[in-house]
């Protein structure tokens, strides 16, 4: 068989096309065969129930090897159709296979609480290369959502659907080897930054285990305090783990951190236990190990009884587990002002 | 000049020929004889040979490239060039097998034996003991010791060249100039501060940056090196960022680099040609600089780090490649990455040395192009 090497035989899309998806109605009748265009298409789709539902797509591309990322798929559910508030956005960048060797990804939709609709938007998300769509837009159901026996199978396949639902998982679960290797396969698929992110947060985790929080805050030399002091609490820790990393993220709280000390003229540290002991522990520790003039207090014995969790990869059954560990040593020396 | 010739610019060799025996007189006055300077291959994204060239008319010659090495035999028999050759692996393109390289390796030598019988001077420069990506290394071992012969004048910038050569080829010291590698010193943009490099790149303040710079190939040791880097990362205490930046190699092997970088969250790959003005953001935003090729004899990489006053790391047949600079050059046994991840710590306690700062700079400075290129001239046409 002769493989076929051009895209000829998928149309671009037309102006009823886009007409179409002003209302979401884009490909409604028969298979789709276009060329995607930066400009996406939409389509709603009435969901009945709660039960998972899936798409069968195949992109492909004119490119001469398999192009990552290449289609950005973005759902968004809805209680009814042309509501402006969505339940729930979900983003994929699929990659797409060469002409000729194109095969299927299931997409899998998975309603949040509420949603009764999902509005599915197609583009493409790469320059200088012609990705097409082969697809019927039709919902399938009566499958069986992936679980985590099904680890092997869908490490196997290039199924990113499929991949994220068991990453979710594997985060709840707490595995972060499985997750690791999970997320190296997922980002040799498509390299997208909420990926690299969450992988990022892995190491770092492990590397917090083993070396402590090791990050230095910037520009703090010659903090001098005038006995000043303030609480440390939730409240004042921003730390998004799914917009950038957890290095980052101490480091970012922790000049927050510093910022909150100068404007008090403060520097006596009460750390709060509350839901994030574990956070404000580490923030603390960052800030502390740039030697700043700086004394920390807090209830250690509060802190080793209470359940402490910080991102899916720093949790345990309580504050002493995490006290125990290489990392948690170094950060209890750092914040007694002993040498780590 | 890429560039120009694209655009329909583009002239006969003769033609050209005739342009630059023009230009000649007109930039030195029509009774001083000049020389026609043909080079080949012509490297279009590689500044090397506009920066070697560059002040040829200063010095009495035209430089421009040769397309293909056979139009020479078209010149009329009174011009006469001086041919300059530099990557011979140009010489097996389109040759699937060893059987058809030796091919491709009896032509290339026959055009460059008649272009001397017919008077033409042959030049070559040494670039490497071996290509990089040496695809037939028995047939291109062969080409250039036969090269080495039929050539009048070869030039050489790694001072050691000769002895590091020896065993695959001789070259005659009768017939050597050195004259080092130009630095890259006003060719490459070199305004942003470092924080806005490290900025642009995503990296924090006191992460240990090592960069990993050029074309990508299996030939070049970045697959090796990767593999290695726990071990870096377990010195460091998880601080390493590695930078791999870089056109694009073959697909399977960048199938490969790229099943790496996935599972790494301390490496990022940009694998892209990296314009003039974008090679500053990396070398800017680095540590330290590794060329962990398992073999090499100069780099444009290694030379491009210490015009940014960076430490570079390199297998130890270049390490007196750059001569002035050899303190802040990092020596590792070529092959052995344990080596090279000691070389790499010990690069790193000199990144913040102003000493070996001020050392780099003085050196880029006192090799930027339009002084090497003259000491280029000089050498060569007391050769001629």
């Amino acid at each position: 068989m002769i493989a076929v090497t051009s895209l000829s035989e998928y149309r671009p899309l037309r102006r009823r096309d886009f007409a179409l998806s002003s209302v979401a109605l884009f490909g409604l009748i028969g298979r789709q065969k276009v060329a995607l265009a930066r400009k996406p298409v939409k389509r709603i789709f009435a969901l009945k129930g709660r039960s998972a539902r899936y798409l069968d797509l195949s992109f492909l591309t004119d490119a001469g090897e398999m192009a990552r990322g290449a289609v950005e798929v973005v759902i968004r559910y809805l209680a009814a159709p042309g509501m402006r508030q969505a339940r729930k956005i979900v983003r994929h960048n699929l990659f797409a296979d060469p002409a000729g060797g194109g095969k299927s990804q299931r997409l899998w939709l998975v309603p949040p609480k509420g949603a009764n609709f999902a509005e599915v938007s197609f583009s493409r998300a790469v320059r200088g290369a012609t990705v097409a769509m082969d697809a019927r837009l039709k919902l399938g159901r009566d499958a069986i959502l992936p679980t985590l026996d099904d680890f092997d199978a869908v490490l196997a396949s290039r199924d990113l659907s499929s991949m994220e639902l068991l990453l979710g998982l594997l985060e709840e679960e707490g595995d972060a080897g499985k997750a690791d290797t999970l997320l190296s396969r997922m980002r040799l698929l498509c390299n997208a930054h909420s990926l690299v992110v969450r992988h990022a947060n892995i190491q770092d985790a492990q590397n917090i285990l083993l070396y402590g929080p090791a990050y230095k805050v910037p520009g703090i030399a010659g903090f001098k305090g005038n006995g000043g002091r303030i609480k440390y609490c939730s409240r004042m820790l921003v730390m998004d783990l799914e917009k950038m990393p957890l290095s980052k993220a101490l480091v970012a709280d922790g000049l927050r951190l510093y910022r909150a000390l100068l404007d008090a003229r403060a520097n006596i540290l009460e750390i709060d236990n509350d839901a994030d002991g574990l956070a404000a522990l580490l923030v603390s520790s960052v800030l502390k190990q740039g030697r700043l003039d700086l004394t920390v207090r807090l209830n250690w014995e509060v802190f080793g009884e209470q359940p402490q969790k910080l991102g899916p990869w720093l949790s345990f059954r309580n504050g002493d587990a995490f006290l125990e560990t290489q990392g948690g040593r170094i950060v209890r020396s750092v914040l007694d002002g002993k040498s780590a | 000049m890429r560039g120009i010739r694209q655009h329909g610019l583009g002239r006969s060799l003769h033609e050209e020929c005739a342009d630059g025996v023009a230009a000649l007189a007109a930039a030195n006055g029509a009774a001083q004889k000049g020389n026609l300077l043909a080079f080949f291959p012509h490297a279009a994204r590689n500044p090397y040979q506009r920066m070697l060239y560059a002040r040829g008319f200063d010095h009495g010659f035209a430089c421009f490239p040769l397309k293909a090495i056979g139009d020479v035999a078209d010149l009329p028999e009174e011009v006469k060039l001086v041919l300059h050759y530099h990557w011979l692996h140009k010489a097996f393109d389109g040759a699937n097998d060893a059987r058809g390289a030796k091919k491709a390796a009896d032509h290339f030598l026959e055009k460059l034996a008649q272009q001397k019988d017919a008077g033409h001077k042959i030049v070559w420069t040494v670039h490497n003991i071996l290509s990089h990506s040496a695809a037939f290394p028995e047939e291109e071992m062969q080409l250039r010791a036969r090269t080495a012969e039929i050539a009048d004048v070869i030039h050489i910038m790694n001072p050691k060249t000769i002895d590091l050569c020896r065993e695959i080829f001789s070259i005659d010291p009768a017939k050597v100039i050195e004259v080092p590698h130009p630095s890259y010193r006003g060719v490459y943009g070199d305004y942003l501060c470092r924080s806005q490099a490290r900025f642009n790149l995503g990296l924090q303040h006191d992460d240990e940056v090592f960069l990993l710079f050029g074309s990508l190939g299996p030939h070049k040791g970045t697959r090796q090196f990767l593999s290695m880097l726990d071990s870096l990362q377990g010195r460091l205490g998880g601080k390493a960022r590695i930078i791999v930046a870089g056109t694009p190699g073959e697909p399977r092997f960048m199938q490969e680099i790229l099943e790496i970088v996935s599972s790494r969250s301390d490496v990022q790959l940009f694998q892209a040609h990296i314009d003039d003005q974008a090679v500053q953001t990396f070398f800017k935003a680095a540590d330290v600089v590794v060329c962990p090729y398992p073999i090499g004899l100069n780099s444009g990489v290694m030379v491009t780090a210490a015009g940014f006053k960076c430490p570079v790391v390199v297998p130890d047949m270049m390490e007196a490649a750059c001569v002035g600079i050899e303190d802040a050059i990092v020596p590792f046994k070529a092959g052995d990455m344990f080596s090279c991840a000691d070389a790499c710590i010990r690069a790193l306690s000199m990144s913040q040395s102003e000493e070996i700062s001020a050392k780099l700079d003085h050196w880029a400075d006192a090799h930027r192009p339009e002084l090497v290129s003259a000491r280029f001239f000089e050498a060569l046409r007391a050769r001629l």
